[in-house]
């Protein structure tokens, strides 16, 4: 089964922050020397009422594509309205998708579109119908204290779609997957889920120091099989493009790897670390300023909680 | 590498005032915060040829005394 991305749509949420201006309610933040690093200026942040449902919703509403040609919705999230009923499942209500397909959700963080493109390329087979809608949204930012300098300048809330179709002729892989649930607690939110733990609180913790090391240590070598299974050169992939984690992570693979800038294009700058959705909201960027054209391989790697990675290359 | 050669090279990740001696830690050195620290990673592995991302006690290493440590043990000092 061959697949090929169609329409891409993204939502971001309805405030829009300036990083500089979280060194009001933190006198004591180096915002540059912050900056520097993470490369975020603008994060963009959810309403109290604004859920990642809410925005994959309005994502999709701006694809104009035929509900009943939809087989499958598949929704990668960790920051679900409900602990049950799965968020897919009201996707297909609110977007008026037919009774006659597949709903269901990914809990993965930033590699999940990767794990949906390969779940969507293996169900594809199984639907009576040709195209399947991929919805990836989170609202971290539900989860950071206000003084938590590691994640508050870098997420940003947002919700994306991407049809996915069958295709006769386009690359649709190698794909590569790996998991290290040994670094289960360097990104981590606890009791907000079913496990009590008392001597935790129930906001965002993450070890940003583990995170890069276990990101230097497994992407670039990710990247590096992905190209020799698919038996094309480096100098072939035509863009690389990687989840947006932030500036310092980003140049350290960039520098592994030895991508030209113009093959590596990054909008951390602008929208921030949008989790699942960063990948899908970049290549729609790239779409809409012509940099992507039709047929150009694209090396797609997402990478971080879990720790869960996951790289595919796709012809567009 | 050569003790030198990383004390320098942590000098110039943190953008230090102070210099940088067997001592010195994020206790003492106002630059080595957290962000701090990953500028030092980031130089350590450059200066490794990637060697130091493979070694995950290496994120922890928060004093000179304990990357010296480190390094001993995995070869990398002379």
């Amino acid at each position: 089964m061959k697949i090929e991305i169609g329409k891409i749509s993204y939502q971001l949420a309805s405030k829009k922050a300036s990083v500089f201006d979280f060194k009001e309610e933190n006198p004591d933040w180096d915002i540059n020397q912050i900056v520097s690093k993470t490369g975020v200026e603008t994060v963009y942040v959810s309403d109290e009422n604004e859920t990642a449902l809410d925005l994959c919703i309005k994502a999709a509403k701006k694809l104009n594509f035929d509900p009943d040609e939809i087989g499958a919705c598949i929704f990668v999230t960790q920051s679900p309205d409900y602990m049950l009923p799965t968020s897919a499942c009201i996707a297909q209500d609110e977007l008026g998708l037919s009774k006659n397909i597949a709903a269901f959700d990914i809990n993965l963080g930033c590699s999940g579109f990767i794990y949906a493109l390969s779940v969507a390329k293996g169900i594809l087979q199984d639907l009576k119908k040709d195209k399947i809608l991929i919805l990836c949204g989170d609202t971290y930012t539900k989860f950071i204290r206000n003084n938590d300098r590691t994640c508050r300048p870098v997420f940003s809330d947002a919700g994306s779609a991407v049809i996915i179709s069958k295709s006769k002729s386009k690359m649709s892989g190698p794909f590569s997957f790996g998991t290290d649930g040994s670094g289960y607690d360097k990104l981590i939110v606890r009791n907000r889920a079913t496990k009590i733990e008392n001597n935790f609180d129930n906001f965002i913790h993450m070890n940003g120091a583990e995170v890069l090391m276990f990101t230097m240590s497994n992407v670039p070598k990710g990247v590096n099989q992905l190209i020799e299974e698919s038996g094309l050169k480096f100098e072939d992939i035509d863009f690389f493009l990687f989840h947006q984690a932030s500036t310092i992570v980003l140049d350290n693979i960039q520098r592994k790897l030895k991508i030209p800038n113009e093959k590596m294009p990054r909008n951390n700058k602008y929208i921030g670390n949008t989790v699942s959705a960063t990948i899908p909201i970049l290549m729609k960027d790239l779409i809409s300023e012509g940099k992507i054209k039709k047929n150009d391989k694209i090396l797609m790697f997402g990478f971080g909680v879990g720790y869960s990675f996951g790289g595919c290359i796709l012809e567009y | 590498m050569k003790k030198e050669n990383i004390l320098q090279l942590i000098k110039e990740a943190l953008d230090a005032e102070n210099e940088i001696n067997d001592d010195s830690s994020e206790e003492n050195i106002p630059e080595w915060d957290s962000l701090g620290h990953l500028s030092i990673l980031t130089a350590l592995d450059e200066a490794t040829g990637g060697k130091a991302s493979a070694i995950s006690d290496l994120s922890e290493a928060t004093s000179v005394k304990k990357i010296f440590d480190i390094f001993e043990k995995e070869g990398i000092i002379e």
